[in-house]
């Protein structure tokens, strides 16, 4: 069942709670007292959200704010989440996995040589990973806009940080993912152990979404394209180190 | 021509020699049996010829290929059967072999038809699209074998390929190697614990013990070696079996000569007395119906050896 975490994940994130969400704040009245705890969760959110997004300055509402603030920014570090679940599935399928399967020795007598094996080990997930986020990508898109064109007259997603997000972050996130899980794969023996550590990758965007809920930081384009730098600069270095130890010879020793 | 030649091939893993000092050749075309116990070393000097293991000492030339520097070059002329039959169970038939057929570089207007050719070979075509998670052990293993013939490999490394076969797959097994070594010429590196089957299947075969070579030969050689003698049935007719005794008495080197109904067991220390003792027969009007290899030959053979290391040791 390894598909499962790539389809449950990208439905929960990109389906379901910004559903939710959606219907929730525009259903509590801004006079209720239901309406006022949720801006005291929200508050230091509201409080510092970007000014430079001239939309967001338009908006009246402190519903409507909430509302876009949490479909623009609030959402980005889940959606993140999916490329890195994605990545370290496939990748810790492609090796622990199978190691656990035995079907590792018989790919190891092809033609192929040690590079060639280790570039598919990381195209694949990269692949896998671009492309189930663009779908999701998608999937967010109805929803969101869906309930936007109702709320806010117009589509509102997504914006010029998410395209930037899509095209240079997802792929990132996706090679820091399966970068630690190919590194770590050679060196387990089960598919399991293989995947936890690839999900390890997920600890800078749960900090990056406290620190939006905090109102210290915000999903913008700066912060984007200077993250995704920072994350291809890991990702080279894990692609470099990892290529490094990749030998058929100490895999199979391994094996025995 | 030789397919193989090791010399001094070792390997060790910190302080165990898995394969030590292995020196012997392998002509193209052979079905060379390459016997030994479990941890013989069996499975890493496999790994070493077809270049997937990097020698410690020593080094050995396959198909003209050095395995440590042109293993991807190799590896396009060499088939090889694990010990597990590595299959992907989520995958079916056509699927396993269509992606291996792909690795091996197997031209793409030939690979549907070579995938269907090998399945039906190896009667698995009306279960080709199902996945062979479901198949059984000896399905598995057929399905094993017809990957590893599927590019037509010059050398092929045959691991155990009829461990978990019943006896009219094995049969099958052994005519297909037969077939390629006799027909197509190429060499057959046969690892196995089935003595009967390296004495039926093989040219010569070599005896590992803890990672050393003990003997290389023909089991009469090998016979020779250890001063042991080879056992032959030999069917006659009904009415001919006592003239054939007498016939087999008078020959120098035969022993243990007994007659089982129209069948007479002997024992012979060389081979080659087995033409002079048709032609023999043949002078004297015995009809031969058949001639075969004692099965236990090759066995007693094997554990004199096998005795042989432990006593030394």
């Amino acid at each position: 069942m390894v598909w499962m975490p790539m389809l449950i994940l990208p439905i929960l994130f990109t389906f379901v709670m910004p559903l939710l969400v959606g219907i929730l704040f525009l259903s509590i009245p801004a006079d209720s007292p239901e309406f006022a705890d949720m801006m005291s969760d929200f508050g230091a959110m509201l409080m510092n959200a970007p000014l430079n997004d001239s939309f967001f300055a338009s908006l009246t509402s402190d519903t409507l704010k909430l509302l876009y603030l949490v479909y623009l920014y609030m959402f980005a570090p889940f959606f993140l989440m999916i490329p890195i679940m994605t990545g370290s599935v496939v990748a810790a399928d492609s090796f622990a996995g199978e190691k656990e399967r035995k079907t590792l020795e018989a790919l190891l007598h092809t033609p192929l040589s040690d590079f060639e094996l280790y570039l598919a080990k990381w195209l694949s997930p990269l692949i896998a990973g671009v492309a189930v986020s663009l779908v999701s990508a998608l999937l967010y898109a109805i929803v969101v806009n869906g309930i936007g064109l109702s709320a806010f007259g117009r589509l509102i997603f997504p914006n010029f940080a998410w395209i930037i997000m899509l095209i240079w972050l997802v792929p990132a996130v996706t090679g820091l993912s399966l970068g630690i899980t190919v590194w770590v794969s050679s060196r387990v023996s089960t598919f399991l152990e293989a995947y936890q550590a690839g999900a390890f990758a997920v600890l800078p965007f749960v900090l990056l979404f406290v620190g939006q809920m905090a109102g210290v930081l915000y999903f913008d384009v700066i912060v984007t394209v200077i993250l995704g730098a920072i994350i291809w600069l890991i990702d080279g270095f894990l692609f470099w180190i990892g290529g490094k130890g990749f030998s058929r010879g100490a895999i199979l020793s391994r094996l025995s | 021509m030789d397919a193989i030649i090791t010399e001094g091939l070792s390997k060790h893993f910190k302080e165990n020699r898995a394969v030590n000092e292995l020196s012997f050749t392998v002509q193209e075309g052979e079905v060379f049996g390459f016997l030994g116990h479990n941890g013989a070393g069996k499975t890493t000097t496999t790994r070493l010829l077809n270049g997937v293991l990097e020698p410690t000492n020593g080094g050995c030339t396959v198909l003209g290929f050095n395995p440590t520097t042109q293993g991807e070059l190799l590896r396009q002329k060499t088939g090889i059967l694990t010990e597990t039959p590595a299959l992907d169970e989520r995958l079916n038939a056509v699927d396993n072999l269509t992606m291996f057929a792909d690795l091996y570089g197997v031209p793409r207007a030939d690979v549907k038809k070579r995938v269907l050719d090998m399945l039906g070979s190896f009667d698995l075509a009306d279960r080709a699209t199902e996945k062979v998670g479901g198949y059984s052990k000896g399905m598995k293993q057929r399905l094993a074998i017809a990957r590893a013939f599927l590019h037509r490999p010059r050398l092929i490394f045959l691991d155990e390929p009829t461990s978990s076969l019943d006896p009219i797959s094995s049969r099958g097994v052994h005519d297909m190697i037969r077939h390629i070594s006799q027909d197509e010429g190429a060499t057959v590196f046969l690892c196995t614990h089935n003595l009967t089957e390296a004495q039926r299947l093989c040219h010569r075969v070599a005896v590992l013990e803890k990672g050393r070579l003990v003997a290389i030969g023909t089991p009469s050689e090998l016979g020779a070696q250890v001063g042991m003698a080879l056992k032959y049935h030999l069917e006659v007719g009904e009415s001919q079996i006592r003239e054939a005794k007498s016939v087999l008495d008078g020959v120098a080197g035969v022993s243990e000569l007994t007659i089982d109904g129209t069948v007479l067991r002997f024992s012979i220390t060389k081979k080659d007395t087995i033409p002079d003792i048709l032609a023999m027969l043949v002078n004297r009007g015995v009809r031969v119906y058949g001639i075969e290899a004692g099965e236990s030959a090759l066995e007693d053979i094997y554990f004199a050896l096998h005795n042989a290391e432990v006593n030394h040791a």
